[in-house]
This record gives C-alpha cells, sequence and structure tokens, in this order.
C-alpha cells in the first residue's frame, strides 16, 4: 500500500492548493541556481527576502518574495516551489532565471561615413547597462537602417548579432553593416507655389556641382543644408514667410539615384522697413525676430519694436519711440514698417547711488548696465530696459544677504544741471531690516556624516537668511549626498520666527533615501590595451559608495590616456531595487596609427645664397621658403598607452627627423611623463653657418596643477657647424663640432584664456640650463632664459598683449682654443629676430662678424613685445598695431637701452621696431601677416666679393668693407600670433 | 520505523509543488499567479458567480490587475491621496448586510468563495481609491456643455419615457450633468490607460496562464 502510494507520487506532479502550507513551519530555502550563484549579491538578497528559515510561511510573503526579488532588476522570470518536509515543515525552492543588460554596443562592416561608426551606435538608442529586451534590437535595427536611408544607402543591410556574457549579466550587441553604395540626388520634382524658377531652387539647394554638372551624393547633411540653402534665398527676395518641405526621397533602385520631393510655399514678399530714422539691414535683421522665426505674428512684431527701441535707447536716444505699422496684404506684398521717433539725443552724464550702507558704491556700480559717459560709451549707455535691469539686480544682491524687504527705485532726472540733452540717473536703495538665521537645524542626516559641508553652508547662524542661500545650501547638500552614494536623496526646510522679528529659525529636513555601493567595476572593449593600464585608473572598489562623481573621474582618466575613441560609462540596472550595482566602462580603442602630412611656407626677409662662398645679403633678402611635414605616430605602444612618434619636415632653411617615444604617467604619477627624443636636423635658419645636428634627450614633465608645468631635461647633442660666413681669422675656432650635454629645467605657467589667441591671463616661462665639462660639452657654460606675457582686455573688442624676454648664458669653462671673449659655441648662442623681434628678419639681431656682416648671436638677450589687438572686419578679421623693442647682446654687460648706434660695428643698443598685422582667424589659430618698420635698424659693413676674395684680401690687408644695413622694413606670414 | 521511513522517504520523493510565480510584469513591476486567482475569486463573490478559472479569464483578471498597478504608480508619482481604510470597512459592513443575515454567515460564504476579509477589505479599498482617482485626476477637465445635455435628454431620456411622464429637462438637468461627468470622465480615464499601456512595457509570462485551475 505505501509502497502504492510512492509510486503515484513520484510519478507526476500533484496539483498544488498552495493554501496547504499556509502556516507550516519554514525548514529550509533554496535556490535554483545556487545562492553563490545567484544574480543579486547573496547578502543582500538574504536581507531583502521577507521569507525565513523558522518561521510560519504565509503565502504574502510568498508574493512579496516575488515582487522584491523583481523589483531589483536583475531577474526576468522568479518561481517559489515548497515541497513537504517532516510532519509541519516545509521547504522552499526559489527558481529564477536572470534578466539581461546592455552592454558594449559596436557596428562593423565597411562603412563610407557620413554615417560614422560612433553617429550608428547611438542611432541605436540601445544604452550601456539599461536592461535588455529583445525588441529593442529590432527597433535598434530599425533606427540604424532609417539613418543609413537618411544618408543615401538604400540597399544596406543591417544584422544583429548577440553575444551573453555571465559577467554582469550583460549582451553585448554588433551590427553588422553592409551599406552598399550611396545614391544621388537627381532632379527634384517641386510643388506648391515657389514663385522662382526651378534652375534657381536647384541651385539654391547645392544638390548640384555645376561645374561638373553632376548630381551630389545624397548626405543627411546635405538634405539639410539644400533646405537651408532654398530658405535663405527666399530670404534674401524677403519672402520672409516661405516654406520649404521635404515631402519624400523616391528611390530608383536600378539607376541608384534619389527624387526629392518638395514642397515650397514662396509666401508674401514681407518688407521690414525703418521710418524716421536710419538702421542698417544688419541691426534690423536682429532686432526683430520675424527674420529667425520665418513668421509674422503681432508677439514676434512687439517684440522687434521693443527690441528697436531699446537698441536706440542705449545709443542716446533716451526718449525714442517705436510703433510698427502692418499694412493688410495686398497682390502677395506685405510691408511693416516701424516708424521710429528717436527724439533729441542725449548724454548720460551722471549715475548716482544713495541709502546703500550694507555695500558699497563700487560693489553696486560693478553690476550694473548703465553706464554714464566715458571713452567707452559716448553717449553713455542708458534706457528703460537697462535701468529695470539694474533696479532688479541690485534688489536681487540685497534679497540675497539679507534684505528681503529692500526696495530700489531709478529717478532719471533730464537737462541736468541745466544742461539741454545732459540726463542724470538716481539709485536710491531702502535697505530694510536684514533677516539673519539665528538657529539652523539639520535632522534626517543618519547616515552620512555633514560635518565636511556644515562651514560651506550659506545658511549658518547669524549669517543672512535669504531664498537664494537656502537654494544654494540644497544644492551643496544634495550634492554632497549623490557624490556620497545617496541617489535618491532630497531635502525641504521650514522656517519660523526667531527672538525678534529679523531672527529666522531655519529647519533643514533631509530624507537620505537607500545608499547605494559599487558591487565591482566591469571593464569592456579592450583589444589591444593591457589591463592593467586601465585598473591603474579605476579608482572605485567593491563595497565604495557610489558616486557619480568618482566615476566622471575614472572616466575623464581613461580619456587622458590618449588611447581610447571613445569610453562609455554607467551604472547597470539603475532602476531596480538594490544597494549594490555594478559600474561599468565601456572603451573604444582609438586607431593606434595616424598618419599626418602637412604643407606650409614662410615669407619673410630669409632669403639669400646658403653657397659656401657666398657672402651676398648677410642681412637676408626676400624668400619664401615652401615647407612640407609628415608625420606617423603609434599609440599605444606594448598596449601600455605610450607613443612612438615619427616627424620629418623638410624645407629649404631645415631638414629635421625627429623619433620620440613617449611614456605617459611614468612610475605610476599620474602627472609625470616621460620623453625619449632622437633628432637630426640639418638646417640653415641662422644665416651665417649650415649645422648640422644629433641630439638625444629625455625629458620628465610634471603638472603641478592645471596652470603650472615643469620639464626637466637632458640633452646631449653633437652639431657640426659649416659654411661659415665668419672672418677667416675665427674660421679656426668657430668650425670645430660643438659637443653639448645640457640639463635644463623649465617652468611654464600658463593662465591664459585661449592659448591659441589669448585676450586676458598670462604666460610665464622660466628657462634654467646648465652644461658642464662633466656632461661631455666642450664649452662649459649655463643658459638663463625667462619670459613673461600679459594679456589685457580693454573694453569688450580690444586686448592689450605685452611680452618681455630676458636670457643670458654665462660661459665659465672655456674650451681651450676658443675665443677667450666669445666663448659660447656659435649653435648655441641666442639668436633672434623674426616672431619674436620684428624689427629683425630671422635670426638677425644681434652682434654681426665685422668682415662679412653675416649675424653671430649673443650671450644676453632683452626684448619687449607689445601689441594691441583689435577687430577689423566682421568675426574673423582682426588687425594689431605694434612696437617692438629689443637686441641680442655680446654679454651681459653690453645690455644698454641705448637708441644709437654709435659705429657700424656697434650692436649692443636698443632697436625699435612699430608696425601693423592683419590677422585671420581659422580653427587652428590666426593667419598673420606683419609689417615692421625697424627705424633705428643697425648699419655693418659686409663684403662685396666672394669668401675666396675675403680669404685673400684678409691675408694682404686689403680688403675693402661694403656698407649694408638690415632692411627697415620687414615683413612676416606665418600662422599663430605672434606671442 | 517503517512507517517514518516510509513517510521521509514520501517526503524525499514529493515532487516540489509551485506556490507562486511571475504571472505578468509591468517594468519593473510584477503580477503574480495567485494574484490572478485571488481576483478571480474575488470577482466571482462580489458578482455571485461561480469561479471560472478558464484562460480568458484568468487574461480578463491579468487586465484589471495591470491597470490597477497603471493607476497605483501614477498616484504615488503624482502624490494623490489613498482612501481611507474607515470608508472601505464602512462598505464592507454595507456588503455584509446585503449579502447575508449574519455576521458569521457572511464569513462561511467568504471562506467557501476563497476570500478573506483582508483581501475584501482591500479590494473594496481599492474601488474607492480608483474612484477617487477619477474625481481629481480627470473629473476637473470634464466639462459638460447645455448642448451635450440637451442632446442626451432628447436621446436617451425621452426615448425611455412612456409618454405623459416625459419629465422636463429643467428638472433632469443635474442628473444628466451627473452622469454625462462620469461618462466622459470614465473615458477619460480609459484613454489614460489605453495610453499608459502602450507606453509601459508589458509583458506575459504564458506559462502561468497555462496552468491548471485551482
Amino acid at each position: 500500500m505505501a509502497f502504492a502510494v510512492l509510486f503515484a507520487i513520484g510519478t507526476g506532479v500533484l496539483s498544488a492548493d498552495p493554501q496547504q502550507y499556509e502556516g507550516r513551519t519554514i525548514t529550509a530555502i533554496e535556490f535554483d541556481p545556487p545562492l553563490q550563484r545567484q544574480a543579486v549579491d547573496p547578502a543582500e538578497l538574504q536581507s531583502i527576502l521577507p521569507l525565513k528559515v523558522h518561521t510560519p510561511l504565509h503565502l504574502s510573503d510568498v508574493r512579496k518574495t516575488i515582487e522584491r526579488l523583481y523589483s531589483t532588476g536583475r531577474y526576468q522570470d522568479i518561481q517559489i516551489e515548497a515541497q513537504p518536509s517532516g510532519s509541519d515543515g516545509v521547504s522552499i525552492l526559489i527558481k529564477t532565471k536572470n534578466s539581461w543588460f546592455i552592454g558594449r554596443v559596436s557596428v562593423d562592416g565597411k562603412i563610407a561615413e557620413p554615417p560614422n561608426e560612433g553617429q550608428l551606435v547611438n542611432a541605436s538608442r540601445l544604452d550601456l547597462g539599461q536592461p535588455f529586451n529583445q525588441s529593442d534590437v529590432q527597433a535598434a535595427q530599425s533606427k540604424i537602417t532609417h539613418l543609413l536611408v537618411q544618408n543615401g544607402f538604400y540597399e544596406s543591410t543591417v544584422n544583429p548579432s548577440l553575444e551573453y556574457s555571465d559577467v554582469a549579466q550583460q549582451v553585448n550587441i554588433t551590427f553588422h553593416i553592409r551599406t552598399g553604395q550611396r545614391a544621388r540626388f537627381w532632379v527634384p520634382v517641386i510643388t506648391g507655389d515657389p514663385q522662382l524658377p526651378e534652375p534657381k531652387i536647384i541651385r539654391a539647394t547645392h544638390w548640384k556641382e555645376f561645374l561638373r554638372n553632376k548630381w551630389r551624393p545624397i548626405t543627411l547633411a546635405r538634405v539639410r543644408q539644400g533646405l537651408d540653402g532654398v530658405r535663405s534665398r527666399f530670404q534674401k527676395s524677403d519672402r520672409l514667410l516661405a516654406t520649404v518641405e521635404l515631402k519624400a526621397l523616391d528611390y530608383d533602385a536600378a539607376n541608384r539615384r534619389a527624387t526629392p520631393h518638395l514642397d515650397i510655399q514662396a509666401g508674401p514678399v514681407v518688407t521690414i522697413k525703418p521710418v524716421g530714422a536710419k538702421v542698417k539691414r544688419k541691426v534690423l535683421e536682429q532686432n526683430v525676430p520675424v527674420f529667425q522665426e520665418h513668421t509674422v505674428d503681432p508677439d514676434l512684431l512687439e517684440e522687434g519694436r521693443r527690441n528697436l527701441q531699446e537698441e536706440f535707447q542705449s545709443k542716446g536716444y533716451f526718449e525714442a519711440a517705436v510703433e510698427y505699422k502692418q499694412e493688410p496684404p495686398l497682390k502677395e506684398k506685405e510691408e511693416i514698417d516701424y516708424v521710429i521717433t528717436p527724439g533729441e539725443r542725449h548724454r548720460f552724464v551722471k549715475l548716482t547711488i544713495e541709502g546703500n550702507k550694507y555695500f558699497t558704491t563700487d560693489a553696486i556700480r560693478e553690476r550694473l548696465f548703465l553706464q554714464p559717459k566715458s571713452f567707452q560709451f559716448r553717449h553713455g549707455r542708458y534706457s528703460e530696459a537697462f535701468t529695470r535691469r539694474d533696479e532688479q539686480s541690485i534688489a536681487n544682491l540685497y534679497k540675497s544677504n539679507g534684505f528681503r524687504d529692500v526696495v530700489v527705485t531709478a529717478e532719471t532726472q533730464d537737462d541736468y544741471l541745466g544742461k539741454k540733452g545732459d540726463v542724470a540717473v538716481t539709485l536710491k536703495i531702502v535697505e530694510g531690516p536684514q533677516y539673519i538665521v539665528s538657529n539652523l537645524k539639520i535632522t534626517g542626516n543618519h547616515l552620512l556624516d555633514l560635518k565636511g559641508i556644515l562651514p560651506t553652508l550659506s545658511s549658518a547662524e547669524d549669517q543672512p537668511f535669504s531664498d537664494f542661500n537656502v537654494a544654494t545650501d540644497r544644492d551643496s547638500i544634495l550634492t554632497y549626498y549623490f557624490e556620497n552614494g545617496f541617489p535618491n536623496a532630497s531635502f525641504e526646510y521650514s522656517t519660523s520666527a526667531g527672538a525678534n522679528p529679523r531672527l529666522v529659525n531655519l529647519e533643514f529636513r533631509i530624507t537620505e533615501g537607500n545608499r547605494q555601493y559599487v558591487r565591482q567595476v566591469i571593464t569592456s572593449g579592450l583589444v589591444h590595451t593591457r589591463p592593467q593600464l586601465v585598473d591603474k585608473n579605476i579608482t572605485l572598489s567593491p563595497g565604495d559608495p557610489l558616486s557619480p562623481v568618482a566615476m566622471s573621474e575614472i572616466q575623464k582618466r581613461l580619456y587622458d590616456l590618449g588611447v581610447f575613441a571613445r569610453v562609455d560609462m554607467a551604472v547597470q540596472n539603475p532602476e531596480g531595487n538594490l544597494e549594490r550595482k555594478y559600474v561599468i566602462y565601456n572603451m573604444q580603442e582609438a586607431h593606434r596609427f595616424s598618419v599626418t602630412a602637412g604643407f606650409g611656407a614662410q615669407l619673410a626677409n630669409i632669403g639669400g645664397s646658403n653657397a659656401a662662398d657666398s657672402l651676398s645679403n648677410p642681412a637676408g633678402t626676400t624668400g619664401f621658403s615652401p615647407r612640407v611635414s609628415l608625420d606617423v605616430t603609434r599609440m599605444n605602444v606594448f598596449g601600455l598607452g605610450r607613443t612612438v612618434r615619427f616627424s620629418s619636415r623638410y624645407s629649404s632653411l631645415d631638414t629635421r627627423g625627429l623619433v620620440d617615444y613617449l611614456w605617459p604617467k611614468i612610475f605610476g604619477r599620474p602627472k609625470l611623463d616621460a620623453k625619449f627624443s632622437v633628432l637630426f636636423d640639418d638646417s640653415h635658419d641662422v644665416r651665417t653657418f649650415a649645422a648640422r645636428r644629433e641630439e638625444a634627450s629625455f625629458q620628465l614633465t610634471d603638472r603641478f596643477s592645471k596652470s603650472l608645468t615643469a620639464f626637466l631635461r637632458f640633452t646631449y647633442r653633437n652639431v657640426n657647424v659649416s659654411n661659415l660666413k665668419i672672418a677667416p681669422e675665427l674660421l679656426p675656432l668657430f668650425s670645430q663640432a660643438v659637443r653639448v650635454g645640457i640639463l635644463s629645467v623649465n617652468f611654464a605657467q600658463d593662465r591664459r584664456d585661449d592659448p591659441t589667441d589669448a585676450h586676458k591671463g598670462m604666460y610665464n616661462t622660466l628657462e634654467l640650463g646648465i652644461a658642464p665639462k662633466q656632461f661631455g660639452s666642450s664649452t662649459g657654460f649655463a643658459s638663463v632664459l625667462a619670459r613673461n606675457a600679459t594679456y589685457h582686455p580693454i573694453g569688450k573688442k580690444l586686448v592689450l598683449a605685452r611680452q618681455t624676454s630676458f636670457g643670458v648664458e654665462p660661459a665659465f669653462s672655456v674650451q681651450p682654443n676658443a675665443d677667450p671673449n666669445d666663448p659660447i659655441p656659435l649653435p648655441e648662442r641666442f639668436y633672434a629676430g623674426g616672431a619674436s623681434m620684428r624689427g629683425f628678419p630671422e635670426n638677425q639681431a644681434g652682434p654681426r662678424d665685422l668682415s662679412t656682416g653675416f649675424p653671430l648671436g649673443g650671450s644676453a638677450l632683452f626684448i619687449n613685445n607689445t601689441e594691441l589687438r583689435f577687430p577689423l572686419f566682421g568675426e574673423n578679421i582682426g588687425g594689431v598695431i605694434f612696437h617692438d623693442f629689443g637686441n641680442v647682446f655680446d654679454r651681459l654687460s653690453d645690455l644698454s637701452f641705448r637708441v644709437h648706434q654709435r659705429n657700424p660695428q656697434d650692436f649692443n643698443y636698443m632697436v625699435h621696431a612699430v608696425g601693423f598685422g592683419i590677422r585671420y582667424k581659422t580653427p587652428i589659430g590666426p593667419v598673420r601677416v606683419d609689417l615692421a618698420d625697424s627705424v633705428n635698424s643697425p648699419r655693418f659693413n659686409g663684403f662685396g666679393g666672394t669668401y675666396q676674395q675675403l680669404v685673400q684680401c684678409a691675408i694682404n690687408n686689403t680688403c675693402v668693407a661694403a656698407p649694408q644695413r638690415v632692411s627697415r622694413f620687414q615683413f612676416f606670414f606665418s600662422i599663430g600670433q605672434a606671442f | 520505523m517503517r512507517l517514518i521511513l516510509i513517510t521521509m522517504l514520501l517526503a524525499a520523493t514529493c515532487p516540489a509543488e509551485l506556490l507562486d510565480r511571475v504571472a505578468v510584469t509591468i517594468a519593473n513591476q510584477v503580477i503574480t499567479q495567485n494574484e490572478i486567482t485571488d481576483e478571480i475569486r474575488m470577482n466571482a463573490f462580489l458578482n455571485s458567480e461561480p469561479a471560472d478559472f478558464s484562460q480568458k479569464s484568468k487574461q480578463a483578471a491579468a487586465d484589471r490587475l495591470i491597470e490597477q498597478k497603471l493607476i497605483y504608480r501614477e498616484m504615488e508619482m503624482g502624490r494623490y491621496p489613498p482612501a481611507s481604510s474607515q470608508e472601505a470597512n464602512g462598505m464592507m459592513d454595507k456588503l455584509e448586510k446585503t449579502r447575508a443575515r449574519s455576521q458569521g454567515e457572511f464569513e462561511k460564504a467568504m471562506k467557501a468563495a476563497g476570500v478573506t476579509v483582508d483581501q475584501l477589505r482591500d479590494h473594496l479599498l481599492w474601488g474607492l481609491t480608483l474612484s477617487n482617482f477619477i474625481d481629481l485626476r480627470f473629473r476637473p477637465g470634464v466639462q459638460v456643455t447645455r448642448k451635450d445635455v440637451q442632446e442626451y435628454y432628447q436621446n436617451k431620456i425621452l426615448p425611455s419615457t412612456k409618454p405623459g411622464e416625459k419629465p422636463n429637462l429643467a428638472d433632469v438637468r443635474a442628473q444628466i450633468e451627473q452622469t454625462l461627468t462620469a461618462e466622459l470622465s470614465d473615458k477619460q480615464l480609459d484613454e489614460w490607460l489605453k495610453d499608459a499601456k502602450s507606453r509601459a512595457h508589458i509583458e506575459y509570462h504564458k506559462e502561468a496562464f497555462e496552468a491548471p485551475a485551482q
């Protein structure tokens, strides 16, 4: 009998009536998969389950268990089973099926841009860390296909493949794309009422290349630009209400072209003109929003009226009144007149501020728009709108400091002091009482200690009470909570009266919510990069509070490695009701090879023969030096974020090959970078000699702060000079190879707002070098070069820039056969001229050879440059006027501010140059053309013949000097500001 | 001893029985199989019908519960006040009086239907909550015009009354307005529910609907 019963149970599942288990004692709780392989951390899992061993089973708890487990977001299915245990017990089995989350989303295939890979991935709208649903993949596939079609790929195929990873339950999705060929535009079909001939519309779209008479390939950007082009065309002919709509792009597969269907309604010609005063078209377009909004309605016309009125008032017509008259449309023409009555032109001469005790007058003035007349504002800056704005601005200033009853009124006095047209404004402030926080109570902060943030709160005891301060404190406190793993923290506040009406008791009530922690940091996307390079930069560990700030900091560090094109970060399962969350970083490695080719040119007084025997043009002549460069960079060498770069440059003045090995964050120090370099250089940029340089160097760069960087560098170089154009008796001294081993330290402090085109700030550099014989130098010397540049904005548009440079090279250990008066080897001396000092051509400043007139450089340098930079035409063309003075000197003791040259052998005086320049802004910096007049450029003696003839006449002491002068007028053409 | 061994063997070889499982998911909320079963029982009890555990009935119950979850979520986000338990208790007393002669008889009927007191109270509370939600969320936006009232009077009231007993419009205006307001509010609720369902990610676990009736 018992056996029969057993057999019956063993063969099938009894249909369960769950009620039969109600109240039984739970003897065991098992999981399938086992607890250690569950999707939720085992410790957290145990804490959230309502079912507990040795407690009665309630079906309501079973339901709650399912609800809580599901709300974690980590399960897609849960089922709970029961099995009798003993006479009155039940053992529970919780069966789960994990859910999945989006991991890496990528595309592969031969994809012709646009769109690029990033755009295709973004189009999928599959976000890292979000719950994964199969239906989302189909939707993503459609969106990617749609983007491809928009870019002319009508025959593309998109096939997704999924890779499931048990690590953090991620699904990596790859879309395999075949784009096919891109379609081209075809003749548009135009419907509606275009009022323009079709050829003009087509021309406005730029969809056809008119030179080659060929239709362009379709891209999304081209479609949009085409429609905008047609709209602009109508705008130019005052059809401000024109609408241009692309109804369809019909694809013809046989010919691979698509016909745009454009519906164009030209609308009436809308003429907006000022009456009663002259207003430039550009000013009208800026002030009347009808031009931007492409519609005419009363609100826009009214806004235009107000804007024009303020425009006139701000120019001194303080009583200007503007009205608009809109005539009914007549035969496709609509006229809108802005009737302007400017009134008398006034001058705003005086601004007085009265009643202020808490704030100084200066502190209030610097916040005001109202400005009495000055050099910058000839009629002063006044309008009713400015006055209202300033009243509000002063009131806000007081209110944010506890004066919530402050009243600010402006009184305007016309014909001030009896002078017709003069206006004075008095801003009267009635401060009222200041409300003070007498007591601040913070409640609800149980889990997080606020000691660190309390001193920074604005609403502290005895401080002014204001809504503004409370709002600031709210932001500070909530940010503090978010940074420490409380994403759901909330803040409320309440006030009550203190001991007297001016005192306020303030209470901040914080609801902390659940704290979230890092379960684990998961990285993916590494192909060539070694994991340890990434791991070093992951500063979040399991158990740390989940801080978005720390996450962003890690993302920034990963970008700074320079090996990743993209670093996506996310908290996995953000909506899940769990304390511990995975933090995901998905990286896309950048292309490791890059090749850059460039070409350029220099046009200046750099010309003249380089031949060994030629002594012509010691001060240079107009020359054009084209230049080509080729750089090949291999990034992420060894997968460790290092870079090898080969740079080469070839021009008529310079041939160079350079190999760098960059090792960022050396010794694990995040701000310490190292660089090994080997250089070969064959240059003739100093006309006196040709130099062949072989150099090796090692440099450490330490970024102390955002603005301060230090470089420590050891360089060893061997320089062979040839084609020397100096007095024959000096040849033996200077023609020897020069060996230099120099240890230098360089500090750079950059506080400019924009390094390529600074408008304010400063830039300082200090370079100190020592080249003793112990380092292999043929002559022991030291080198100091300091530069200080400052940039001062004047008004909104002018910039006063100046730079002072000072350098000195004392020698302390002279080569036995060197000139004791001039021991520093020629290639190691200071040379100046060109961008550094526009009174001279490139490298032409300073002492010159007394026989040939060629520049010799010096061991001291002082140069000052001053520029006034201003806009010239529009946004991109600017001008400068400049004054450069300075020179290179034989030695420090020869430095002089004298402006007159004593004789043709005297070069130790200050040369001054003034000039004018044009700057054209480009994305890589301004293109620069400078014209300088060097008012006291040096005279010198050259030699009219060849070098051989010089040698001959020197023997016989019959050389005849050829007096020459460095040209007064210099011109320079280059990229980048002079300094 | 033998009996004990046999009992233990029985227990060890007893297949596990399903207590509950996920039946429907709406975003990160879940409706379990037992919830659907309880809803069917409750519905049957209140309608004095036998409980129908067919697939169609389960689907209908699941849909009702989905709507309930969506509305509760909306109420939580909008901080709408819930109905009070006192009101629910009052309704329960009324129901008891209409359905049974004594409390004991009422409890016996509930037990026979598989419904507990707490479940009934929760269900009545839900009904009141739904009513509050409609009043606060949709009713203020409903506007019944004179034309609407006139049309209702012409098309619904007059045809259903005997000649000679036709009421005056003025007498029934307030009643018509109330009826129309309720209808329009319900219509807005239906539209809102349709929209909410389309936006929510709802997944049915068909195993839960195929399970044998209990």
